[in-house]
């Protein structure tokens, strides 16, 4: 309604922030190994962040909720947070989060003028894996002193869950944009 | 909104945000290139006693590095076979140990506290004309309205449910919240530029 | 990154304008998505209790929300006590408190003490003395015990209080209510009512309940952005009803 668009933006990456928090909070369906690598709910609110609300705020949401983790509450999957989350094998994933937002709003800021579903899938496949795991594997192999290949050994198990969550936030992206275009802010 | 501070006060709650923070990162940065198993060890011996200085159940909160066996099995599994299990013990030591001192942290303090501490942290920006008040006021709406998305998302669980909806179908639950944020935060907007906006009336 | 940039000037304290009135618009119009909601309105508001009643679409939360800056016209004056809103947008909200319909999208913050203190912070003190105050408050009110409440645990009609006391504490002029009490029951709205006519600002209130504008000094009734009554609240009330089909 009002013309006051900082608030209007703070209040977005804010609202996104929580959403991303909400959605790793749901209880979860089936998990292969509890704790320690933040893959659930969560990155696939990675992906919404990125694909709707586009790269710089997509961003921003994921850092307002790394901080919030950082800051002790237990929004991780498996209530985990505070500062321990940032020792443990899954640091690059978390430091991955906001990259990986960046990329997909990035990307369907690029494909704007394709049609949504496509779209959505490109960006959250390119963003929500390639380049999360391109933060997430090298971390997972500093900090449990593996190497590269072993590491990236142990997040092949994750890669079927998380085609699975890309084809989610196409469908989702998707529906949102047949009810409401105007909520994909990635496009405006 | 249930945080993983520690109500209960302690000698670690009294000292101040900033300096934990400070004493964290000197010990990340000291630990990191250990490789012995006895320091570790007897670093480990001391983080515990450190855990039960707190008082009251502290040992307890050793706790926080239950839910990561599996990584840790895993970790040393890769360098049993590899053919090096000192360096798999040594490596999941560390990391046990960095997990506990950060949370030792966690547990003590205040995330106002914390979060003054990384703004004074961040005040040399002012310089740069920048200012840190739109973080306090990002943190507080986040974690106003997390219990709000939260419930908004089960209650259409409950409904779809009740429905009988198909286990399929359930993706779609999603989409009135990613709705709901943005039009929740449109109204937030207004709310926060009725009484002054970020940059306040002052 | 505008966000982040810091006011390295401290702000004027803005004061009532002597002899000015509390609203002034001239010739004031304001299209919105190509539909023309304002068409060079005037008006002059300056009684203790207006109230500003309508059907839906007619502009009445366009024109309240003229009144604190949130909107600024696309041509025309706007002047809150003496101050114009285009060049006092982000200032107004010192002499004028405003109260949303839903008080879930009006709290901004996780406990009630963050709530209240928020609007003093804003004014220049310190949280300290920002929550001081606010405790105070609460205790007048002799609620003493919600200081670190979620907002959230409330009730709807103990939101609606922490909005009102979150705004009045910042100690406006002029308070300007859009539909505020449209979700309370009955007995809660007269309880806000009775609240709110304690008191000691000036009230416009945009409402559909044509009970609460009984003892109002003036009511204003709106239409497609134009005011087709104004004046007695009784005879204004009585043409709108007719106009609603509602027998006398």
């Amino acid at each position: 309604m009002s013309n006051r668009s900082i608030e209007r933006d703070i209040a977005q990456i804010a609202l996104y922030a929580a959403l991303v928090a909400a959605l790793g909070l749901l209880p979860k369906i089936s998990i292969p190994i509890a704790g320690g690598i933040p893959i659930t709910g969560q990155s696939l609110g990675v992906m919404l962040a990125g694909v709707m609300l586009g790269p710089v705020r997509g961003a921003l949401a994921l850092l307002l909720f790394l901080l919030v983790v950082a800051l002790g509450l237990p929004l991780l999957a498996g209530g985990r947070g505070g500062l321990a989350v940032f020792m443990s094998p899954s640091v690059g994933f978390l430091v991955g989060f906001p990259f990986a937002a960046m990329a997909c709003g990035w990307l369907m800021g690029l494909m704007k003028e394709k049609s949504v579903l496509p779209s959505a899938w490109i960006a959250a496949a390119l963003g929500g894996i390639v380049v999360l795991y391109a933060f997430g594997i090298p971390g997972l192999a500093w900090k449990a002193e593996m190497s590269l290949v072993d590491a990236a050994k142990v997040m092949a198990v994750y890669l079927p869950g998380d085609a699975l969550k890309v084809l989610l936030t196409g469908l989702i992206a998707q529906t949102v944009w047949r009810g409401m275009p105007q909520a994909l802010l990635s496009r405006n | 909104m249930i945080s993983l501070y520690r109500q209960k006060t302690s000698w670690l709650h009294r000292l101040s945000a900033g300096a934990k923070l400070l004493a964290l990162c000197m010990a990340s940065v000291a630990i990191f290139p250990l490789d012995t198993l006895s320091t570790l060890a007897i670093l480990g011996l001391l983080t515990i006693l450190l855990y039960a200085s707190l008082s009251d159940g502290g040992l307890r909160e050793l706790k926080v590095i239950v839910p990561l066996w599996p990584w840790f099995l895993i970790m040393w599994l890769f360098h049993y076979f590899g053919g090096d299990p000192l360096i798999g013990t040594v490596a999941v030591l560390k990391m046990a140990l960095m997990i506990l001192l950060a949370n030792l942290l966690t547990l003590s303090t205040r995330q106002s506290d914390l979060l003054a501490a990384i703004q004074y942290g961040l005040s040399p920006l002012s310089f740069l004309g920048l200012s840190t008040r739109p973080l306090a006021l990002a943190v507080s709406l986040m974690i106003r309205y997390i219990p709000v998305l939260l419930a908004l998302i089960q209650q259409h669980q409950q409904a779809w449910q009740a429905r009988g909806g198909r286990r399929a179908g359930r993706w779609r639950l999603i989409v009135p919240a990613l709705i709901a944020a943005l039009q929740i935060a449109e109204h937030a907007g207004e709310s926060l530029a009725a009484r002054g906006g970020v940059r306040g009336l002052s | 990154m505008a966000w982040f940039k810091r006011e390295k000037v401290a702000r004027e304290r803005l004061h009532v304008v002597s002899g000015a009135p509390a609203v002034e618009l001239r010739q004031v119009s304001f299209s919105r998505a190509e539909k023309v909601i304002f068409d060079s309105l005037s008006l002059r508001l300056d009684e203790r209790r207006i109230g500003i009643i309508g059907d839906n679409g007619s502009g009445k939360s366009t024109l309240a929300r003229l009144f604190n800056g949130l909107i600024l016209p696309d041509s025309g004056y706007v002047t809150i006590y003496g101050h114009e809103s285009q060049k006092q947008q982000v200032l107004l909200p010192q002499l004028v408190g405003f109260l949303f319909q839903n008080p879930d999208h009006q709290i901004l913050f996780p406990t009630v003490l963050e709530e209240l203190s928020f609007g003093l912070t804003q004014l220049g003190d310190s949280q300290a003395v920002a929550d001081q105050k606010a405790k105070k408050c609460l205790l007048e009110q002799g609620k003493s015990d919600w200081a670190d409440r979620p907002a959230q645990s409330l009730s709807e009609g103990e939101k609606q209080r922490l909005c009102l006391w979150s705004v009045v504490l910042m100690g406006p002029k002029l308070l300007v209510l859009d539909e505020t009490f449209a979700s309370l029951d009955l007995r809660t709205r007269i309880q806000m009512m009775n609240e709110l006519k304690l008191q000691k600002q000036q009230l416009i209130m945009v409402t559909h309940e044509l009970n609460l504008l009984s003892d109002f000094d003036r009511v204003i009734w709106l239409h497609h952005g134009q005011i087709k009554a104004d004046g007695d609240p009784l005879a204004v009330i009585a043409e709108y009803r007719h106009h609603a089909g509602v027998e006398d």
